[in-house]
């Protein structure tokens, strides 16, 4: 390649460059206007994510190629380079006679560090590019509730969706309900999402709570279930510990007894608890029902009665911790679940008679030891003497009049200042002219006087009476 | 003398560029011939160039100028200086077609009969100089277009050609004296260059004036045969245009239309109409003939900026704002070879090319 062929080659790859860059710069500004903007509307009206938003780098990537393109269009062609080069250098046409003819012996001395150099006056493009970035960025970065506020229309409900997404999806992982159920819920909660519209709040907000009391009681059955669950664990589990524990020193009466009873508790526990159901092992079931069970069993059943206790405790935490169930009932499961087999197995090993075991031991599980203040509902009443109404006097007391009825939703209008005499507003005029009228005096019309003027004329004639007022004189 | 010069071939392609020494010979001839010219008459070098120009490219020249600056002895010096016949016709309101190119006359026959024969002008000649060519009337004026155009006469129905090659060299007074005719536009599109000849400045006069008795230029010591002539003739029609060299033409001349995609607005205000295709024609062969008297073998972009001027000054026809404004043709014209890009390459506005300094290897 001659100095002038590597010269025309450099200045068309400048050329193509610089036309890039510009074609590039400027197809690159409107695409981040329309891609802030885009950004803008899609996070104000739909709540769109910023990650979703990102597919605008595929047009970054189109606006660079777009630019390569028309870069490669637009570059002139190689003849017209070297014809503008020839009459920068003034070769005559030398330079362009090159590229039809065979120029022959006549020199074309053009050094290869002449190439031209292309420049791009584009600061105002940069300035334009510089403000679609910030733009975008702008649209990027402002937070969303500065967003859903420019959009009036939209209800934000995204953090109370978020929070109940949570609930169902706990009460999906607890089991508690159903994938079929949990699914249409999460999709309620979508459409709900999407449907919020600030011109009619009370729809969404009805909805919400519609859900809301739907996972509520879900999960308000599922307390109780585990609750009972745990409780019933609890029983049985005290009851194996102490039979473990006194085991040697009941009599085998009461310790069949006693078995018959730990096998019924478990068997009952086992029919409405499946977790228990699947952590006995059948050996032990079997066991248990025909009374048995030797120390290591005991132990063993002891140990997994605990877990299912304590799985339903979990539950119940989870719950808590999730604002699902009121945390006071987890404490006083938690206490109620606390088992003293030691306790027990003293009572177990004290018992007379065989006859106060069933006794004993429907005692041991009821709730009501804690005192008179304290305790459940459910605890068995204890009855003492009645009480005595003899010298007990009621102290007398005037009750206030009742509020008259009709007066109630009465409302004051005025107060009339005459007698409270109705007088027809129309009333005709009576006689006719001079009608009952004295010589020189008398009128073609009798006026009627209404109540309320008929106070101020009698005072006027009072006065009139007193000598306050002189008659006026005749003209 | 009559010579057959006739290399009005159409355009071949060509496939190499004229050799540098067949090339030499010709700028020896053109050189030889300048300083001919520039020793006859003095400070005109400038003008003598141009002249040559014209007579390479076998176009016909205006000389346009005042009275006594040396018009006449210009031509009457490159005629004898080229070695060819060369005629002069001094227009006046009187003259008639008939005075210039020739009238059927009646004689007698040696046989005793009598028949009509026709007795040649003085345009059956090489060189014509038709001086003072703006004091014929419109028709006389006329008479010539035939000759400058088509290099023929018709006359009575029989066409008979000039002597090749054929050149008209006129001149005119400033068409603002009395009792001048100007020029038509068909006649004025027919002239090849309008040549201004100015005042020589003092220096110039004063050598004149020590040197010249009565103003008597030397004769020219050193004519050019027809063998040269045809030498010139020849390579002239081997300097080559490049395309985009072409193109530069067609957009300059284009340009000078109004309310064209290049015009200025110099053009758009100014200018009633633009320049012919025929002005391209024109400016394409002086730029050819201008790179030969450069002695190179193809013709660039500075050929045709130093032709411009004076193939469209004349073709130019300005309206009255510009006569109001007092704007020149030549101003227009250097308007548009200053704004004009000449290798049109269509970049966008903000798109610079600056070139690095000029770095001759």
């Amino acid at each position: 390649m001659t100095d002038h062929q590597r010269v025309v080659a450099n200045t068309r790859a400048r050329i193509r460059t610089i036309l890039g860059l510009r074609t590039a710069v400027a197809v690159l500004s409107a695409w981040l206007l329309v891609w802030g903007t885009a950004v803008f509307v899609l996070r104000g009206t739909l709540l769109v994510s910023r990650e979703s938003l990102l597919w605008g780098l595929l047009g970054v990537v189109a606006a660079v190629v777009f630019g390569a393109v028309v870069a490669v269009r637009r570059c002139p062609s190689a003849d017209t380079v070297r014809a503008m080069l020839d009459g920068h250098w003034q070769c005559g046409g030398l330079l362009m006679a090159t590229g039809d003819v065979d120029t022959g012996d006549w020199p074309i001395n053009i050094p290869s560090a002449a190439t031209p150099s292309v420049h791009w006056q584009g600061g105002r493009q940069y300035g334009i590019l510089l403000c679609c970035t910030t733009f975008l960025l702008a649209s990027f970065l402002i937070p969303t509730r500065f967003l859903g506020e420019l959009a009036s229309h939209r209800l934000l409900v995204g953090a109370e969706v978020e929070k109940l997404a949570e609930k169902v999806q706990l009460l999906k992982e607890e089991k508690i309900l159903p994938p079929e159920r949990a699914k249409s819920l999460e999709m309620a909660l979508e459409q709900l999402q999407r449907d919020a519209s600030g011109s009619d709040p009370a729809k969404t907000w009805e909805a919400m709570d519609h859900l809301e009391q739907s996972i509520a009681q879900a999960s308000a059955e599922a307390a109780e279930d585990a609750a009972r669950d745990a409780e019933k664990a609890a029983r049985a589990e005290e009851l194996a510990a102490a039979l473990d524990k006194a085991q040697g020193q009941m009599s085998p009466n009461d310790l069949n007894e006693a078995m018959n009873v730990l096998a019924q508790d478990v068997k009952r526990a086992a029919d409405e608890d499946e977790l228990m159901a699947d952590t006995l092992s059948e050996e032990l079931k079997a066991a248990c029902e025909n009374g048995s069970l030797n120390a290591e069993q005991l132990t063993e059943l002891a140990h997994a009665l605990g877990m299912c206790k304590g799985c339903d405790l979990r539950r119940l935490q989870n719950l808590a911790a999730a604002r699902l169930i009121d945390p006071a009932l987890l404490e006083q499961m938690q206490a109620q679940c606390e088992i003293d087999p030691e306790g027990l197995a003293a009572m177990l090993s004290e018992l007379e008679d065989s006859s106060g075991l069933e006794d004993l031991l429907a005692k041991s599980g009821k709730p009501g030891r804690g005192g008179v203040d304290r305790g459940r509902g459910d605890a068995e009443m204890t009855w003492t003497d009645g009480t005595n109404r003899d010298d007990v006097d009621f102290r007398e007391k005037v009750l206030p009049p009742a509020v008259v009825a009709s007066l109630k939703d009465s409302r004051l209008q005025g107060i009339s200042v005459g007698d409270p005499t109705a007088a027809a507003a129309s009333e005709p005029s009576t006689g006719g002219s001079l009608d009952a009228s004295a010589a020189g005096r008398g009128s073609a019309r009798t006026q009627v006087i209404l109540p309320e003027h008929r106070k101020v004329i009698q005072r006027y004639f009072a006065r009139e009476a007193a000598g306050k007022i002189k008659a006026p004189a005749n003209p | 003398m009559t010579q057959n010069l006739d290399h009005t071939s159409g355009a071949v392609p060509q496939s190499a560029l004229l050799p540098p020494h067949e090339l030499a010979a010709a700028t020896e001839l053109i050189q030889r011939v300048l300083g001919q010219l520039d020793q006859t008459l003095l400070g005109r070098q400038q003008l003598h160039r141009m002249v040559l120009v014209g007579i390479l490219s076998r176009g016909h020249i205006l000389l346009e100028g005042l009275p006594g600056v040396g018009k006449t002895a210009l031509i009457k010096a490159l005629g004898q200086t080229l070695h060819l016949q060369f005629n002069r016709v001094q227009f006046t309101p009187d003259l008639m077609p008939s005075d210039i190119l020739g009238t059927h006359i009646l004689r007698e026959t040696p046989g005793g009969g009598r028949e009509m024969a026709f007795q040649t002008g003085p345009v059956f000649t090489n060189i014509l100089l038709a001086d003072e060519i703006n004091r014929a009337s419109p028709k006389t004026q006329s008479a010539l277009l035939e000759a400058m155009q088509e290099g023929s006469v018709t006359l009575l129905g029989q066409t008979r050609a000039l002597p090749r090659p054929f050149f008209v060299l006129a001149s005119q007074n400033p068409i603002e004296l009395e009792g001048t005719y100007p020029l038509p536009e068909a006649q004025l599109d027919r002239f090849l260059f309008k040549l201004t000849v100015s005042d020589v400045n003092v220096d110039v006069l004063t050598e004149i004036i020590a040197t010249r008795r009565r103003g008597e230029p030397p004769a020219p010591d050193k004519a050019l045969s027809a063998v040269d002539l045809d030498l010139l003739l020849a390579t002239m029609e081997r300097i080559y245009l490049p395309r985009p060299v072409c193109r530069y033409i067609s957009r300059l001349v284009a340009a000078t239309h109004p309310r064209t995609a290049e015009a200025t607005d110099e053009v758009n205000s100014y200018v009633t109409y633009g320049a012919s295709p025929r002005a391209a024609i024109a400016m394409a062969e002086a730029a050819r003939a201008h790179a030969l008297l450069e002695g190179r073998p193809s013709a660039g972009f500075e050929d045709v900026k130093a032709v411009a001027a004076p193939v469209m000054n004349h073709r130019l026809i300005l309206n009255y704002k510009a006569r109001f404004d007092q704007i020149s043709t030549l101003s227009i014209v250097q308007q548009l070879l200053d704004r004009l890009d000449e290798a049109g390459l269509k970049l966008p506005a903000d798109v610079i090319i600056q070139r690095p300094k000029k770095v001759r290897a």
